[in-house]
């Protein structure tokens, strides 16, 4: 709303301001514009160009900006525009050290830090100065982090690592062309690990991103952009001719670096031609830097941003062209991390200063200037585009300003500035341009809002007096609201307590979201009584009947209420049911170790309902697997807030792929469960296994490190650790294991033991194992002993007992396992009245060790049961019921874990999406030589499946259906391949279509004949 | 509401609260303070009322139990824009060392912190409110004074002053190599006529250098036409504007003061023979 002076202004502009308010009262505002000029400066004719925003991402009403606009008492430093309302009004603060005014100036928030950077080109001594401030409101200059000369043009990126390596700290990258680079390779990123906490200067260092030789210099634009899984990307224009003067011949570059710039060598992770960095257009003729569009200078022209949902997905936006008439912003994509770029899919003559930005839901804008009319009668249209996809249709269009070419006392060349800028904060676009400031609503199509005293009847500035003021170039402030907050609803990453938690920003700001989030389970059907406003999860169980039966629960908010109207939203639970890289499963997937009897949950939200409400008690059941950690999600979806496609089904939870998807998307919750398992008094133990899967799509080694706590460690008796397969070696918390070349959907297995020397009932005992890239843990899971009593400690072991035995007899491997299981029942029914001799009897004429020892078979023990069958006969025959009920479940984890290794040998629907994606990446490999003609189909209909999958929209029942007509394709890659293998694996694969599961092994079979028989590649993917 | 009462019991307290804070903390008079270190630090200058202590003039400024909101009685000294501030209310962000409460009046040195509807201003100094008339004329005195410094320091600095004609300008003959940047000075060549020497050695030939560019690096810097009569204050191969990477060799006049009228030639005399 516009908001006229309290005190300085004239009846007549008050009333102007109120009618135009009244005007726009009541319609929805998609988006809105704002005059950044404040009140108090009502009489200013600066020309305030060349603007800059920043939205702080912890607190999207936090916003700061920059222009050319100086201080208006000469204090010797310059402002910026401050803003604490989401930009609705403005306010200068002045705290640019060098100068009244600033030259170049760029600025960005941390991602959750609240700190403030900027990189500026002084004034006063023309230098480059790095910067930053904690507070962006208070008193005081900003700290000079670097301060240099002969650099030019930063521009500002800065984010907080949410998880992973680093998590915590802010990563600054500030583009910039360094003339003092040498051999004119000047394009260079600055950056810093650790911008907020590190003592200037902050350890920023220059990375050279130019590697080709150029004329003598790259072009002034060099343009970071950074993801949240710490892929780096940088675009500039490298000059190969024309370094003397006139117009350059250029390559438009792009540069990639996977881990936050850190590469070695940095930047380089892309290729082209032998020379890091993919050129994304070619010799392209760049009309000079006076060169004048209207009145404004070109002739640097350039944008970058990535896509939240994937880092492989970036938009590149630049000019060209050798005369104003003919200068074009072109807009290209690329889906594979920049390797490879699409054609033009914007093209906009007579533009500059383009902005691309892309949301949380994937929804991209690109923001441009457009010089219109005749000589003489020219005018700057400003264009806000936004696209669902990647412009490959027409996009949506708002035109947020159309003004005269016309520039007040100001007779430069750069009237508008060089550049403009946009930023994306979760799904909602902000961004800043200058432009004529004459005061007619018709300029503005979109509406607007001026701080600045103004006659809208008269079109004319006023001044604290009331007096006209000439028009000049201000900036303005615009924000696109894309999904309205009543129409927001999310489920909380975080609760701290009472009045303190998750408000739904994207991403949200705690990194230990699995932990806090209201998605939760419990053993029974009602939600548990919360504890400082959190969720009482409960570790979920396993088993068969009762054992396995667990409850989900999302507790459910919405942002603002509406006028009017209800609506519905739908809470859908999902499952990973082993440990490391297990992936997502729900209800659509058929997974026979997971069952889902009830339907989705729905809530329905009145118009005076903002939440929280909790969804009914949604019932799912867990068979008797051998993992001991689990992680349950929800994806909450609502009348025109759809939770964000891929979905995590299909998908391994952790970081950075699921993890960005949760903390990206307030409809995405997940948190981490653990199971019990069953120690017993004075003697108790652990003897149980972990799984490990590769979810990715390339075979790679996997490096996990145990980790426990030091109160921990000592009651942990004789501890051992051992990969399957291999030697157990004495547990050492810290030490790392090496699980090497897992092939993509390949499962590992490790296997914990040790004693406790006893304690009080309830004591958890932990042990992690965490995945490591590096130096530092990125996923995980926990191996956990609970100490009991012998009486609960028997009730599990006769639960585990008839899950176990009720799962060899579900597979039809003997009849006596299912009595075994019915005996196990029977006792079961006396409930706590079960003695510890009735106890010892039941294992001493149990047939469990001959029926384990059968179900092994000859084949390779992996998971010791002959040594557990011992052990359980030794304890049984000592007599000392607590010795067995420590080698009973020992055995029965045991088997339970062959039984499950053996169920996944036969393939694993879970998969599904995965072995799709990889099918995929192995076609994108296959040299040009070696692809079928139908390669580019095949790809075209697994992107479509992986979409929908994504989407939820397909599932495992649709595999056969999506896998039969490729079958020919199949057979035309192995014969071209050369490969038997293939062609021997596909016969199988053509005879499953029947079973999903054992379509999945097939399948999974196929793509590993394939992956062996593809030449090497030259590129390598990083792991994620 | 307070009663009729009540409203009327205070009234007496309140102004004896108002005397009784004044004078024991009277803040120094013009002889007592270093006038011309505050000018440095402050750029609004006013007589003016706390009415408020622990509060700010817009809810977007930053509170804490140092900010003020102050009444403006007469604006003693600032830029243009603010001169008409007679009257209106700032936020002041008091300085540690003074003490502060409502009612409290007092002459404010302040420097620029946040202008939205109303301003908000850091305080570096205080002065006893009866001396605002000496402080405003002690402050347009020193004025005078700094404005002669500077300039005096351009006279000081410059190896060759002259009065002169700009008989021809056309673009400098560029150097090879130089990096191309939108902030490059693109400089041009005045030719200068001179008419007289005022200091250093006269010139053969004097070219002057000047920054053509509108850039907003260069937006300040005098641009020469042909036919300006001034007097030069002219550097030789300066190192303080623009990147060095950028600079060329020869006579520059960059700074706006290094461009006086001739009608000030004997002021600009006096400085240089003091200046020696």
């Amino acid at each position: 709303m516009n908001r006229p002076a309290l005190r300085a202004t004239s009846r007549i502009v008050l009333l102007l301001s109120l009618g135009f308010a009244a005007a726009r009262a009541g319609q929805p505002q998609a988006v809105q514009v704002i005059n950044m000029i404040p009140n108090s400066l009502s009489g200013e004719t600066n020309r305030d160009s060349e603007p800059n925003v920043a939205v702080n991402p912890a607190n999207p009403s936090q916003i700061a900006a920059t222009a050319f606009t100086p201080d208006p008492l000469n204090s010797g430093s310059g402002p910026i525009f401050v803003s604490t309302d989401g930009g609705l009004t403005w306010t200068l603060n002045v705290v640019l050290p060098g100068g009244n005014r600033t030259v170049d100036v760029t600025l960005r928030f941390g991602g959750t830090s609240n700190v403030l950077y900027a990189g500026i080109l002084r004034s006063d001594n023309s230098h480059l100065s790095l910067l930053r401030k904690a507070n962006y409101l208070a008193a005081g200059l900003m700290t000079v982090l670097v301060d240099r000369a002969n650099e030019d043009q930063p521009y500002t990126q800065a984010t907080t690592v949410l998880g992973g390596p680093g998590v915590g700290l802010d990563r600054v990258y500030i583009g910039h062309n360094d003339f003092n680079a040498p051999a004119g390779k000047t394009a260079t990123v600055e950056q810093s690990l650790d911008a907020a906490t590190a003592a200037p200067p902050a350890n920023l260092t220059s990375q050279r991103i130019e590697v080709r030789t150029t004329c003598g210099q790259d072009g002034p634009s060099i343009r970071p952009a950074m993801h949240a899984d710490g892929t780096v990307y940088a675009a500039f224009f490298r000059w190969s001719a024309g370094c003397g003067g006139g117009s350059n011949t250029a390559d438009v570059i792009v540069v990639r670096d996977n881990l936050w710039g850190t590469g070695a060598p940095s930047y380089q992770a892309i290729t082209d031609g032998g020379f890091a960095g993919v050129r994304v257009a070619t010799g392209v003729t760049i009309a000079s830097l006076s060169t004048l569009l209207g009145t404004q200078r070109i002739g640097s022209s350039l944008s970058i941003a990535v896509d939240p949902r994937n880092s492989r997905t970036v938009y590149v936006a630049w000019g060209d062209g050798t005369t104003a008439n003919t200068y074009t912003l072109h807009v290209r994509q690329s889906t594979d991390g920049g390797a490879t770029w699409s054609a033009d899919r914007r093209a906009i003559v007579k533009a500059t200063n383009p902005s691309l930005a892309v949301n949380t839901s994937g929804r991209v804008a690109f923001l441009y200037q457009k010089l219109t009319g005749s000589p003489g009668s020219q005018r700057w249209e400003t264009h806000l585009e936004r696209s669902d996809n990647g412009f490959t249709t027409a996009p949506t269009d708002v035109i947020l300003a159309n003004v005269p070419d016309a520039n007040g006392t100001y007779v430069g060349v750069n009237p508008i500035g060089d550049y403009t800028h946009m930023m994306a904060v979760g799904k909602n676009f902000y961004g800043v341009f200058s432009g004529n400031n004459t005061p007619d609503m018709a300029n503005f199509p979109s509406g607007i809002t001026y701080q600045r005293n103004v006659d809208w009847v008269g079109h004319v500035l006023k001044d604290l007096a009331n007096q006209p003021v000439t028009v000049s170039i201000d900036p303005f402030f615009f924000r696109t609201t894309e999904l309205a907050a009543q129409d927001d609803f999310y489920v909380r990453d975080w609760t701290d307590g009472p009045g303190n938690g998750d408000t739904g920003l994207e991403p949200s700001t705690h990194s230990v979201f699995y932990a806090t989030s209201d998605v939760w389970n419990r053993r029974g059907t009602l939600p548990g009584t919360f504890v400082n406003d959190q969720p009482p999860s409960e570790p979920a169980g396993n088993g068969a009947g009762n054992i396995g039966d667990n409850w989900a629960f999302a507790r459910i908010r919405r942002n603002a209420l509406p006028v009017s109207g209800s609506k519905t939203v739908t809470a859908h639970f999902l499952i990973s049911k082993f440990g490391t890289g297990s992936n997502y499963v729900d209800s659509t997937v058929g997974d026979p170790d997971l069952s889902f009897p009830d339907p989705d949950p729905t809530l329905n939200f009145t118009a005076a309902d903002l939440g929280p409400f909790i969804t009914t008690a949604w019932h799912w059941h867990l068979n008797a697997i051998a993992s001991t950690h689990l992680c349950m999600a929800v994806e909450i979806s609502a009348p025109g807030d759809p939770f964000v496609a891929p979905s995590l089904v299909g998908s391994a939870p952790g970081w950075p792929t699921t993890d960005l998807r949760v903390i990206f998307d307030n409809n995405k919750a997940q948190r981490n469960l653990s199971l019990s398992t069953t120690p017993a008094r004075g003697i108790g133990g652990i003897d149980t296994y972990g799984i490990v899967h590769n979810a990715a799509t390339f075979r790679r080694d996997i490096v996990l490190r145990t980790q426990v706590s030091p109160d921990v460690a000592p009651r942990l008796l004789g501890a051992s650790i051992q990969l399957i397969g291999g030697t157990a070696q004495p547990f050492r918390p810290g030490d790392t294991i090496v699980i090497p070349d897992v092939q993509p959907g390949e499962n590992r297995w490790v296997g914990l033991t040790f004693q406790t020397s006893g304690g009080k009932e309830g004591d958890t005992l932990p042990v992690e194992l965490q995945e490591m890239v590096g130096n530092t843990p990125v996923n995980g899971f926990t191996l956990a002993a609970q100490l009991a009593s012998i009486n609960t400690v028997i009730l599990q072991n006769l639960e585990i007992h008839r899950s176990v035995l009720t799962r060899l007899a579900a597979g039809g491997f003997d009849p006596q396992a299912q009595k075994e299981a019915d005996a196990a029942a029977s006792l079961l029914k006396l409930g706590d009245q079960v003695t510890e001799s009735q106890y010892s009897d039941f294992v001493k004429s149990s047939s469990l060790t001959s029926l384990a020892s059968r179900y092994l078979g000859t084949g390779a023990d992996l998971f010791s049961i002959q040594k557990a069958i011992s052990g359980l006969t030794s304890a049984v025959g000592s007599g000392v019921v607590d010795q067995v009920a420590v080698a009973h479940p020992a055995l029965l984890n045991r088997l339970d874990s062959l039984v499950t290794q053996r169920a996944l040998d036969a393939g694993d629907v879970a998969d599904v999406l995965q072995m799709v994606r990889w099918q995929s990446d192995l076609y994108k490999q296959l040299p040009a030589t070696l692809a079928p003609q139908c390669s580019a189909s095949l790809l075209d209909q697994s992107a479509a499946f992986i979409d929908a999958y994504q989407q939820r929209k397909a599932g495992a029942k649709d595999y056969a259906g999506f896998l039969t007509p490729l079958f020919d394709c199949f057979d035309q890659t192995a014969k071209t391949l050369g490969s038997t293998a293939a062609e021997s694996a596909l016969a199988t694969l053509e005879g499953s279509v029947s079973d999903p599961t054992a379509l999945e092994k097939a399948h999974r079979a196929f793509l590993l004949a394939l992956q062996d028989a593809v030449p090497p590649q030259q590129t390598t993917v990083a792991v994620k | 509401m307070p009663s009729e009462r009540f409203r009327h019991s205070r009234l007496p307290q309140a102004c004896l609260a108002g005397l009784l804070f004044l004078l024991p903390t009277a803040a120094p008079g013009a002889q007592d303070l270093d006038l011309a270190s505050l000018k440095k630090q402050s750029q609004l200058v006013f007589l003016g009322t706390i009415e408020k202590v622990g509060a700010a003039t817009e809810a977007g400024f930053p509170v804490d139990e140092r900010t003020a909101v102050v009444r403006v009685d007469r604006v003693l000294r600032s830029t243009d824009p603010f001169r008409a501030l007679n009257g209106r209310e700032v936020t002041v962000q008091l300085s540690q060392e003074q003490p502060a409460a409502k009612g409290d009046t007092a002459v404010f040195f302040t420097r620029s912190w946040l202008y939205g509807k109303t301003l908000a201003v850091v305080e570096v100094g205080r002065g006893d409110p009866r001396e605002a008339e000496a402080f405003t004329r002690k402050m347009q005195e020193t004025d005078v004074k700094e404005a002669e410094e500077k300039l005096g320091g351009r006279i000081a600095t410059a190896e060759l002053i002259v009065v002169g004609t700009v008989i021809r300008v056309r673009p400098a003959p560029g150097e090879k190599g130089r990096p191309i940047t939108e902030h490059d000075p693109d400089w041009w060549e005045a030719t200068v006529a001179v008419d007289s020497v005022e200091k250093g050695h006269r010139p053969s030939d004097l070219r002057v250098l000047f920054a053509n560019s509108t850039d907003e690096m260069w937006i300040d810097s005098p641009k020469l036409r042909q036919g300006l009569v001034a007097v030069f204050l002219l550097r030789h191969d300066q190192q303080e504007k623009g990147m060095p990477a950028l600079r060329l060799a020869g006579w520059t006049a960059l700074d706006p003061l290094d461009l006086q009228p001739p009608a000030r030639i004997a002021r600009l005399r006096a400085l240089i023979k003091a200046s020696r």
